[in-house]
């Protein structure tokens, strides 16, 4: 029983590197491919994904700022391939507040709710750079290394993506 | 709804909370999913060293120990018998000798020659012989 400890030791240095990471980053992993695929679960499916894949690549980054966009490339990646297999669907989850003057929040929360259903009417790219550049706030240049495209590319996918949203939720009109 | 209010709701959106089940469920699976490599590392790593130990005993001769455990127990009633000569066939046909007879060469004999001298000092017979069986 010691020898197999002793192995997993070996096998899998930087275990407390490699956790610390997973605490620092596993809500934002979530939350992104949450936006980009519209489910917890395919969203659960894909943050294991992506730190099986940190596993094994292992956490010596030659910069500590590296690994959030390592990270977030991968996830988004992902998630384009696993919403290029399948349609991507929302949850629809079930608004229910407890709070005795919740009106107001319940209106912002159905808001949220039909932003998520528009969201996942966008093509894969544009959902992608939408959720990093507007929803998780990361400057266009990270999110143009994040796709692999120009911060040009990233602007004008942006624009149209918000342009389509406006539409949408317009025609929905709370 | 116009583009300010859009890009508020999706700052908004930016604060809502990950489901704690989803996080935990997330972290098992990872868990599990981490876990599970070493594991069967360590299988591979085990089924390669026996595989390596087979092979290294088939390859290796066969000992005393193994010849004297195999070989059935000795009785006095086995009767010996004397090992067979074995046949030995030869794989090719041998062909028969060709006798040829050279012809021999004519033996080489030194010339014969007497000389005769007469009175006559200016007269001298001389006989040459060739060979010797012809008599002169």
């Amino acid at each position: 029983m010691q020898t197999a400890a002793l192995i997993l030791a070996i096998t899998v240095p930087g275990e407390a590197a490699f956790d610390q990471i997973v605490r620092r980053h596993e809500a934002q992993v979530l939350r992104i491919a949450y936006r980009v695929l519209g489910s917890w679960a395919d969203a659960e499916d894909v943050a294991q994904d992506v730190f099986v894949r940190l596993h094994r690549h292992g956490t010596d980054f030659p910069q500590d700022a590296a690994i959030g966009p390592w990270l977030y490339r991968v996830a988004v990646n992902l998630c384009i391939d696993r919403s290029r297999r399948k349609r991507p669907t929302s949850e629809l989850r079930e608004v229910v507040s407890s709070h005795p003057s919740a009106e107001k929040e319940l209106l912002h929360s159905e808001r949220k709710r039909l932003l998520m259903l528009a969201l996942a009417t966008l093509p894969a790219k544009e959902r992608a750079a939408v959720v990093l550049r507007e929803i998780e706030g990361i400057s266009t240049a990270e999110v143009a290394a994040i796709l692999g495209s120009s911060e040009a590319t990233v602007r004008s996918q942006v624009s149209k993506a918000i342009a389509r949203l406006r539409t949408q939720l317009n025609s929905e009109s709370i | 709804m116009n583009d300010e209010e859009l890009q508020n709701l999706l700052r908004d959106m930016r604060d809502d909370p990950v489901p704690p089940d989803s996080l935990v469920r997330m972290r098992a699976g990872l868990e599990h999913r981490i876990s599970r490599r070493p594991h069967w590392k360590i299988a591979a790593w085990l089924v390669s060293c026996a595989a390596v130990a087979v092979l290294a005993l088939l390859i290796q001769r066969p000992t005393a120990v193994h010849r004297i455990a195999d070989r059935p127990a000795f009785t006095h009633e086995r009767q010996f018998r004397p090992p067979e000569t074995p046949r030995v066939d030869s794989p090719t046909p041998v062909r028969q000798a060709i006798h040829r007879t050279r012809r021999r060469k004519p033996a080489e004999y030194p010339q014969l020659a007497i000389r005769i001298e007469t009175p006559d000092p200016e007269v001298v017979i001389l006989l040459i012989a060739d060979q010797p069986e012809r008599n002169f």
